[in-house]
């Protein structure tokens, strides 16, 4: 996968070029406001940019040097955003399989499979509305897995979720990437995010790459701060302290993020 | 209540031209609704000016204009005749056409707003898992309008159904061609001692209307618990 993109919008000048494995996860990490939005929007072929080029493998979608631009729906790009976007009038299977049936006959992703990896079975007949967060986002993931794409790009996925379903789906998203062998774009701020999922990570500030390298050797570990040990009561160097209004559920650890 | 023969007559003519009426309607509301909703282009406040006009125009004018367009005379109808056979002025037809182009601007407003209501993200979504532009509209943006859609079909309907000086301008009051309830309850008005038939066949598009309206509540519920909501 390789991205370039330089884009101005109004003051903000975004100017950045990566290259990520064919099949694993680069992470896009950044502050908001660096510039992950518009790069994402390029690389779906939602935005234009003044110079660009997108590749995944050897098909060239975006390239402002022969004006080539695959259009969206043409590019095989699954996108999952934080908001899941589920069909509201089609049941959990209609909106599984509405990709799939657009995707000409490609059948390398199985509906059976990731229905089972996603644990989603027991959903299939119910309406978006039904489900909770965390369910929403995981048949938001299957509905993208089973258009055949070439790309799965997220674009902070569990960042609506509270704390425990992030752990939660983020195990799927794991799961997928093990399964399918698929190169993954994911857009996060979260340096555990990054650090679970990612093989290559790319970090952004203020419309440029700043460095490049494995998410191991940019983002240093989190440091242990405590841990909450009841509810609303935190352990931090030997001391118990009340914490109103938390509600993290007990053995959440506590950590340092930037 | 039963129906003599001429009430008969002109309850199902009404609900004919009022039908047809919003059929055409609804199609031209859409497509122009779809227009003003998703696209920017020159002179778009100029047309949505103007496909507002039947709106603040008197009825008999819209008549009066399309009797110039569409009348024997008119470009518009010498050309439908000479290529087609088709006259309009003074035909059922015709009636239709003038129901239509008056009512035409509350069906516009109805699912234009219905369409700007539905989500673009999920449009959006569609889009990416790689459906095009007429197969987002057919699966996403009109299921999700579809009560607007209604809403705006019942109300296109009952203008329609009501509408006086513009069928009587461009399509005359020929009973059993082109005398609608409206008009028929006028010339029972103009004949001394036929106020009693007036009052009938007032009772009459009344229940027309309400019957519309009541279908249209069963199948936006319908809609709406499809549509999740």
């Amino acid at each position: 996968m390789r991205v370039l993109a330089e884009r101005r919008l109004g003051d903000f000048r975004l100017s950045v070029a990566f290259a990520g494995p064919e099949d694993g996860a680069t992470i896009l990490f950044g502050p908001s406001g660096a510039g992950k939005s518009a790069t994402l929007a390029v690389v779906a072929g939602l935005a234009q940019a003044e110079r660009a080029l997108v590749a995944i493998g050897d098909r060239v979608l975006t390239d402002t040097a022969t004006g080539r631009c695959v259009p969206p729906e043409r590019r095989r790009i699954g996108i999952v955003h934080q908001d899941a976007r589920l069909f509201p009038h089609m049941s959990v299977a209609r909106n599984l399989t509405y990709g799939q049936r657009r995707a000409g006959g490609r059948d390398r992703i199985a509906a059976e499979a990731v229905v089972d990896v996603l644990a989603i079975r027991s959903l299939l007949d119910r309406a978006p509305r039904d489900l909770s967060g965390g369910e929403r986002q995981r048949v938001a993931l299957g509905r993208a897995m089973l258009s055949q794409p070439d790309l799965l790009l997220l674009d902070e996925p569990l960042s609506a979720l509270d704390a425990a379903r992030r752990g939660e789906v983020m195990t799927f998203v794991l799961a997928l990437k093990r399964r399918f062998a698929l190169p993954m774009l994911y857009v996060t701020h979260s340096v555990e995010e990054a650090r679970t999922l990612g093989d290559h990570c790319v970090l952004l500030d203020a419309g440029q790459v700043t460095a490049q390298g494995t998410p191991a050797d940019l983002l240093p570990a989190p440091t242990r701060l405590g841990e909450v040990v009841a509810p609303g009561v935190v352990l931090i160097a030997g001391q118990r302290i009340a914490v109103p209004g938390l509600d993290a559920p007990v053995g959440t650890a506590l950590r340092l993020e930037k | 209540m039963l129906l003599t023969p001429e009430e008969g007559q002109a309850l199902l003519l009404s609900l004919r031209i009022a039908g047809w009426a919003t059929f055409w309607g609804m199609i031209a509301a859409t497509g122009f609704a779809w227009l003003l909703a998703r696209h920017r282009f020159p002179g778009r406040v100029l047309l949505d000016a103007l496909l507002h006009a039947p709106l603040i125009l008197p009825p008999v004018v819209i008549g009066f204009v399309l009797l110039m367009l569409f009348g024997a005379q008119g470009p518009i109808g010498q050309w439908l005749d000479a290529h087609w056979g088709v006259r309009l002025a003074f035909t059922p037809a015709g009636a239709a056409l003038a129901a239509g182009v008056s009512a035409f601007p509350l069906m516009l407003r109805a699912v234009r707003q219905a369409i700007e209501a539905v989500d673009p993200r999920l449009e959006e979504a569609a889009r990416s898992l790689g459906a095009g532009p007429w197969d987002r509209a057919v699966t996403i943006v009109l299921p999700l309008a579809l009560p607007g859609l209604v809403a705006g079909g019942v109300i296109g309907f009952a203008a329609a159904l009501g509408e006086f000086g513009a069928v009587i301008t461009f399509a005359a009051n020929i009973p059993g061609e082109t005398q609608t309830l409206p008009l028929a309850i006028y010339s029972a008005l103009q004949v001394p001692g036929e106020e009693g038939a007036a009052l009938r066949l007032s009772l009459l598009s009344f229940a027309a209307a309400l019957a519309g309206l009541l279908l249209s509540e069963v199948l936006l519920r319908h809609g709406r618990r499809r549509a999740g909501r």
